[in-house]
Parts: C-alpha cells; sequence; structure tokens
C-alpha cells in the first residue's frame, strides 16, 4: 500500500536528517546547545527527554518552524536555511497538538496539504483514498473534523502528514490519544514506512515505545545531548549499571542533574 | 468530470476555490461548512443586520444632510472637501491601528501557522495570503459602514458614473496601502517589544498622556484651555494637515475630488503615488519578515520569565489588589489579568488606544469657536464643546470594550473545559469577567470625561457628574460587552485578533451605540439646562438637584441595560456549558 522510498536519493551526505552544532538561545536562556545528529535513511530514530529538554524545539528546527541562532539543518542533503522548499518537500509533520482546521471534513483538509505540497490532483485522489483507508476514516471522510473523536483527529493529522509520500515523517508524541488498537496499528505502520525507506522522527515520553520500535535513540537533557546511538551501544558507553531503556534514562538524566 | 464531482463534494469545493491563494481557500471552505450546518439564523443575527441597515441608512442621511447644511453656512464654503479629506484620513487611521493588531495576531499567533510554516510553500505565498487575510478582517466592517458616507458625498458633490465606478478601485488600493502599513508595524513590533515589557511601556504611556494633559492645561496663563483656545482659532492649520499631500488619504480626497469633477481623466498622480506606495511597502513587509520574523515568532512563543503579578514577588500586590473577592472570583479575575498583560496584541492595542488619547487631548488645540456671535450661539457653542467629548471619550471606550471586553468569555478558547468541570457557576464566570473589566474601564473613562471637563473649564461639580457618568456609562458598556461576548462566544477562533473583527463584534458595537445614543438624551437635558439657564443654577442646591435627576435617569438606564446583557450572558453560558 506505501510507496516505496529510493534511500539513494537523498543528496549523498550522510543523514537524511543531520544537525550540525545547532543551537536555540531565547535571550540568555539557551533552549538547545550545540546539538549534533545523523540519522540514516529508512530508519526509526527515538528522540528522548524530559519535559523541556528541547525536543520540541529541535523539531521545530527541524521543519523549518524555527530558525536556529547557529549551526546547520540538512533534510535530505538540502540545507533547510538554503534550499528550503526543496527540505520541506521531504518533509511531513505530525505536531504534540496538530492543528486541523475544524470546520472542514477530512477529505477537504487532505485536498488542502495536496494542494500545499503540489500533488498532482489524480494522485491526490487516490493517495487521500489510500491514507484514508489505511487509517480507517474512509467512512468519515465527508464528516466535519469538529466531530471526530481525539484519535480521529490524531489520524487524520498523519493522513495529512503522509498524503504527500514525505521522505522523512517528523513525529511529536505519537501515541497521544491513541487506543490500543490504534497504537499497535501505527507502531507497525512506522515499521513499515521505515522497510520502505522512508527515515522516521519520533520524539517520545514513552521510552517502551522508543525501546520497542527505534533503530538509534537519542537522549537530551536542558538543551544537551547526553547520548545517541542503538540501545546496546548507549547501554555499552553510558555505563549505566541497568538494562532496560527506562533505567538507563533515569540514570543518565539524574547523573546529569546531579552534575 | 460532472459525474466525479457529484460522487465528491470535497473535490467540487477545491475546484471552484483554486482561483484563490492556497492559505485562503480552507478558510473560505470552514465558511461554507459554518454556514451550511447552521442552517437556522438566529433573532439576535436578526436583529443585528436590522440594525446594521438602520445605521448605513443614518450615516448616509447624517452626512448628506450635514455636507449640506456646511456648505449653504457662511461659516466654511469648502466644507465638504475639507469632510472627505478627514473623513479619508480616519479611515486610514482605523484600518491601520487594525491591521497591526490583526497582523501580530494573523501572522505569528494563528493556529495554522505552525502547518504553513513547516510546508514548503514560499515566504511570498505565505505573505501574499496573510496580506489578504489581514485585509479581508481588518476592512470588512469598516468597509460596510464608509459605503454609506461616500455614496453622500459623491451625491453632494454631483459626481457622474465615473466616480462610483472607478472609486471603488482608488479605495481598495488605499485600504491596501493602510494594511501594508500596519502589518510592517506589527512584524517590528513583535521582534523589537517582548510582551513581557509591555507593563513598563503602559507605564511610560501613562506618565505621557499625564504630561501632555498638565502641559496643556498649564498652556493658558489663567489655566482655563477652553478660554485660552478661543483666542487662538488653529482651523487653518489643521485643514493644511488635512491636505499634506505625503498623507495617502490626501491622495485619495484628490481623486475622488478629480473623479467627482466630471471631468472624464482619471487622476494619474494619486494613482502613481498608491502604487508607488503598495510597491516600497510590500518590498519593506518583504525585508522585515525576512529579518525580523523569526525573531518575533520566537519572542511572541518563548517566555521564560512571568510578570512579576504572578511571580513571588507579585504576590502581595495580587492579593491586595483583589482581597475582597470571593475565592474563585479571585482566581478568574487574576488569571483574566495575568493573560491579558502577556498577550502581545493586547499591549499593542492597548497602547494604540493610549496614543489616541493622547491625540485626543492634543486635538483641544483644534477647537475653535466664533468669535463675533451672540451669547445663545456661543452657550450652544459650549454644549457642544462638552458633548463632543462626552461623544468622543465614550467611543474610544467602546473602542476598548469591542477589543478587549467582548472578546473575553470567547477567549477561553480550548481552556472552556477548566471553566465547565470547575465547581462555578457561569453567572460568578460572567459577574468575575464583568468587575475584571469595570474596574480599569471605569478608570479610564472617568479620567477621559474628568479631563474633558477640566480642560472645559467646567465648574468642580459639572466635573463630578461627568465622572460619575462615566461610571455609569462603564457600566453599561462592559455589561453589554460580557453578555454579548457570551452570546456571540466562539471558542474555535483561529486567532484572537478575528473575534473583534467578527459579525457577533460588529452586533455589540452596533448595541454600543444605540446604548450611548440613549444615554446622550438625560446627559443632553441636564448639560443643556446648565448651559442655556446659568442664571437658574448659581443656587448650589438647585444645581444638584438637576445634576443627581440626570444622574439617576443615567444611572437607571444603564443599570436596566447592564443586568438584561449580563442575564442574557449567563443564560449563554449555560447553554454552553451544557452543549
Amino acid at each position: 500500500m506505501h510507496p516505496t522510498f529510493d534511500s539513494g536519493d537523498w543528496g549523498g551526505s550522510k543523514g537524511m536528517i543531520e544537525l550540525l552544532n545547532v543551537s536555540k538561545s531565547y535571550g540568555s536562556f539557551k533552549a538547545v546547545n550545540d546539538l549534533t545528529l545523523n540519522v540514516p535513511p529508512g530508519s526509526i530514530f527515538a528522540f528522548l527527554g524530559m519535559n523541556g529538554a528541547g525536543k520540541t524545539t529541535t523539531i521545530k528546527m527541524l521543519t523549518g518552524i524555527l530558525t536556529p541562532s547557529s549551526g546547520t539543518v540538512r533534510l535530505g542533503g538540502y540545507n533547510l536555511q538554503t534550499d528550503t522548499l526543496d527540505a520541506k518537500r521531504l518533509l511531513g509533520y505530525v505536531p504534540d497538538r496538530p492543528h486541523v482546521y475544524p470546520k472542514l471534513s477530512g477529505r477537504e483538509f487532505l485536498y488542502f496539504i495536496c494542494d500545499l505540497y503540489k500533488v498532482a490532483p489524480t494522485e491526490a485522489d487516490r493517495r487521500i483514498d489510500e491514507v484514508l483507508e489505511e487509517y480507517s476514516l474512509t467512512p468519515w471522510q465527508d464528516a466535519l473534523i469538529e466531530s471526530y473523536s481525539h484519535g480521529m483527529k490524531q489520524r487524520i493529522a498523519l493522513c495529512a502528514a503522509l498524503v504527500h509520500n514525505p521522505q522523512i515523517l517528523i513525529v511529536d508524541e505519537p501515541m497521544v490519544g491513541l487506543d490500543p488498537h490504534g497504537a499497535r496499528d501505527l507502531k507497525n505502520a512506522f515499521r513499515r514506512y521505515a522497510r520502505s525507506g522512508m527515515t522516521v522522527f519520533l520524539s517520545t515520553h514513552s521510552l517502551n515505545v522508543a525501546e520497542e520500535l527505534a533503530d538509534n535513540i537519542a537522549i537530551i537533557h536542558k538543551g544537551s545531548l547526553l547520548t545517541t546511538g542503538t540501545l546496546s551501544h548507549i547501554r555499552n558507553s553510558s555505563g549505566a549499571l541497568a538494562d532496560d531503556l527506562e533505567d538507563i534514562f533515569l540514570e543518565l538524566t539524574t547523573l546529569q542533574a546531579e552534575h | 468530470m460532472a459525474t466525479n464531482f457529484e460522487s465528491n463534494p470535497a473535490r467540487r469545493y477545491r475546484w471552484a476555490l483554486s482561483w484563490l491563494p492556497i492559505t485562503l481557500q480552507p478558510k473560505l471552505l470552514s465558511l461554507k461548512n459554518s454556514f451550511l450546518k447552521r442552517r437556522a439564523i438566529r433573532l439576535a443575527d436578526l436583529i443585528a443586520l436590522a440594525m446594521t441597515a438602520l445605521l448605513m441608512a443614518g450615516l448616509y442621511y447624517g452626512t448628506r444632510n450635514t455636507l449640506r447644511e456646511l456648505s449653504s453656512s457662511a461659516l466654511s464654503a469648502d466644507a465638504t472637501s475639507s469632510m472627505l479629506y478627514g473623513f479619508s484620513l480616519g479611515l486610514f487611521g482605523l484600518i491601520f491601528v487594525s491591521a497591526v493588531v490583526t497582523g501580530i495576531s494573523n501572522l505569528f499567533m494563528a493556529r495554522d501557522v505552525n502547518l504553513l510554516l513547516a510546508a514548503p510553500i514560499s515566504h511570498i505565498t505565505f505573505l501574499r495570503s496573510k496580506a489578504l487575510e489581514v485585509l479581508v478582517s481588518t476592512t470588512w466592517m469598516i468597509v460596510v459602514f464608509s459605503i454609506p458616507p461616500y455614496v453622500a458625498f459623491g451625491q453632494r458633490l454631483n459626481a457622474g458614473v465615473e466616480f462610483f465606478t472607478i472609486a471603488p478601485l482608488y479605495i481598495a488600493l488605499y485600504l491596501l496601502v493602510a494594511v501594508l502599513a500596519g502589518m510592517n508595524v506589527a512584524i517590528c513590533c513583535a521582534a523589537i517589544l517582548p510582551a513581557r515589557t509591555g507593563r513598563n511601556i503602559f507605564v511610560a504611556l501613562f506618565v505621557i498622556v499625564l504630561g501632555v494633559v498638565i502641559a496643556l492645561v498649564n498652556a493658558s496663563p489663567d489655566h482655563r484651555l477652553y478660554t485660552h483656545l478661543l483666542k487662538q482659532p488653529s482651523h487653518p492649520v489643521l485643514t493644511e494637515t488635512l491636505t499634506n499631500p505625503l498623507l495617502p488619504s490626501a491622495w485619495l480626497s484628490n481623486a475622488l475630488l478629480t473623479l467627482s469633477a466630471r471631468s472624464a481623466t482619471v487622476p494619474l498622480l494619486p494613482l502613481t503615488w498608491l502604487l508607488l506606495s503598495l510597491a516600497v511597502l510590500w518590498s519593506l513587509l518583504m525585508v522585515s519578515f525576512k529579518l525580523l520574523y523569526s525573531r518575533g515568532y520566537s519572542r511572541l512563543h518563548t517566555q521564560p520569565r512571568a510578570y512579576i503579578l504572578l511571580s513571588r514577588a507579585g504576590k502581595p500586590r495580587r492579593r491586595l489588589f483583589t482581597m475582597r473577592s470571593a475565592q474563585a472570583a479571585r482566581a478568574l479575575a487574576a488569571r483574566e489579568l495575568c493573560s491579558f498583560g502577556r498577550d502581545l496584541t493586547h499591549t499593542v492595542q492597548l497602547a494604540i488606544f493610549l496614543t489616541i488619547c493622547i491625540l485626543y487631548f492634543i486635538n483641544f488645540q483644534n477647537i475653535s469657536a466664533p468669535t463675533r456671535v451672540g451669547t445663545w450661539v456661543l452657550r450652544a457653542w459650549d454644549l457642544m464643546a462638552i458633548f463632543s467629548f462626552i461623544i468622543i471619550s465614550s467611543l474610544i471606550i467602546l473602542s476598548i470594550c469591542s477589543r478587549f471586553v467582548f472578546p473575553s468569555v470567547s477567549l477561553e478558547g480550548s481552556s472552556l473545559w477548566i471553566l465547565q468541570v470547575a465547581p462555578v457557576s457561569p453567572r460568578s464566570i460572567i459577574r468575575a469577567k464583568y468587575f475584571t473589566w469595570a474596574v480599569p474601564t471605569g478608570i479610564v473613562c472617568a479620567v477621559l470625561f474628568a479631563s474633558a471637563g477640566l480642560a472645559l473649564a467646567l465648574e468642580p461639580l459639572c466635573i463630578l457628574m461627568l465622572g460619575l457618568s462615566a461610571c455609569a456609562i462603564t457600566h453599561g458598556f462592559v455589561s453589554l460587552g460580557i453578555g454579548m461576548g457570551a452570546q456571540f462566544s466562539r471558542f474555535d477562533w483561529e486567532h484572537p485578533a478575528e473575534l473583534s473583527a467578527s459579525w457577533g463584534s460588529l452586533a455589540f458595537l452596533l448595541a454600543g451605540l444605540a446604548t450611548l445614543a440613549i444615554n446622550l438624551i438625560p446627559l443632553g437635558i441636564t448639560f443643556g439646562c446648565y448651559v442655556f439657564y446659568p442664571a437658574l443654577f448659581e443656587n448650589t442646591n438647585n444645581l444638584l438637584a438637576l445634576f443627581s435627576t440626570g444622574l439617576g435617569v443615567l444611572l437607571l438606564f444603564n443599570v436596566i441595560v447592564g443586568k438584561i446583557a449580563l442575564k442574557l450572558g449567563v443564560s449563554a453560558l449555560t447553554r454552553v456549558f451544557a452543549a
């Protein structure tokens, strides 16, 4: 159902998502401090951190909503500051509190997104049918979004992020509002997308989701990167005594707080 | 294709709207869906529609008759053109002020901003559609009420068909100039004025207002400003200012006057100026967007430190401020004031209103009385001066209410559930909102009224009467604002400034104007008796009796208006909670 992605066609740089020494300051307050990340194509990347660690600020810089105070963001090899539109075309984004026009029907909203991303009309019809079907929203496609449940709103936001076939999917707190069935379906969908070449960047509090899904993990604390790599790499390099991610995360962030 | 459209209505609307800028399409679709969903028209809408039509007719006949009277009198031969210049300048001011506020709200705080910023659309597309949105939301109400006066001007000037067909193009360009200028200022404001220093700006502005008032009052050797001004008529200065060729309002007025002259020539110079300004303002907007937008966005969406009002240091002051209120009402009032103080659109609006107050005081200088006329004419002039100040002050207060008080219920927005689940009745919420806004608005209104009394060198008892009248009028306006705000509440707004440009806001303004008109009757009778029969009221007891009666009627009327409005507000909020 989902299209395949050519993982080689992303500009020839190292990662599909690259952050090079990215910082963001608000006056004297540093929300993100010298962050460097590299996310390979076709992988699932989990971005972890406590509340206020700088996850959403980083995501806003990744999506072009905020401009970094310093550093470079590259998406698929395109510099987000200079090749803005090319970089944004690769991106699908689901914020933690997605804005969906309440007075539009699901299908109208997806048409709008297709127009924003310049999807050809015939292709748009096909893709809208596909994503609505995939997220079980076909029966409600002509109902106004204001009448959707919270989970349905979350699903229509996912449809909007996927309808233009992005090569990168950035999701802020993906499991919020989903029932166990929905959550399971979404996890499977993420795996499927990654297998087909899409890069999935998840920002989450849910450590079991990260542990279950992610190929690579990064932990951010007070705007600075604590560690990054595969789970086993983090376990070995951090010297943490614990085995599971939750304990490692707590140990690392507590240690950092004590410092 | 037709079959496809029938089976897929969303696709039909998409095709029908494809000529519009992409980011405007969902707004129009939302309007269409809201309209289709609602089906029935409420009684309140019908009343507002009827009042709109009535006011439009009143504006048309009022302007036409005033122009006819002024043109026929010996006082001013070119009154029509002077009024056209003044009217155009006022229109520019209104649109500009509105565009600054709506610009901040629409460019930075609208709910779709993040979606659009993350989408692959160019800055030009983003700005173009936002400019159109700001244009529509800032001008629709003003345009509706500007049509009748312009038609009256056209008729008075004996304009031909070219005036009525070509003039709208000039007016549209003129409005766009005002909107683009406002949007430029909006981006600069957001980037330069962080909301948390807003309080300091208010203090500075209040000091300036006070300074201007004191300077004006002391400008007169005998401390009687009005007497001083009578000696220095400044009407020529005012006319020169209005026709200054650097003002866009002068370009529009010149174009309209040329068009009305039936000379069969299109006024090219004003058109060139308007187009040139548009090009310059658009380029400036692009530059300011490129340089300042990101900074403004960051500032508006991040406030690492709270205001002193909520910080630990501010706690005693907050308690002192509301210590007599009940706990829930106190919490609501404190929350309302904190939210108000931290909202940049509110900061900018308040700054603009204070600037208007300064202009209001400065414009005392433009009063000039006829010098060689009889006692009765001079008395009529005195009454007109008092009345002008009362009307202008009331209109300023009404504008403040439409910007701050009317939207206060709707501004609960997605946080409404907190009030719905809390053990607080709709009545307490409405009352808390009323008290939160009545006190500061009443103070501003009393200061404006009393300053007018001081500047006109009225007796202390008259100044007291004006101050108390201000309190009564404020009660009426604020109650009406809260009540109608609940009646026309909308919690799914895209950005806060759209509430002041909504249909409900127009209904509130119309109801406010009607209230003001009725308020003017007892005030007119009271001050009319005082001005025209001074001998009768040299006795303080008589004067006290006159003022007490006038004030009593005024209070009674406003208490009735307030009671009905607040009751309507409570029942509307109860319906919202039950829905």
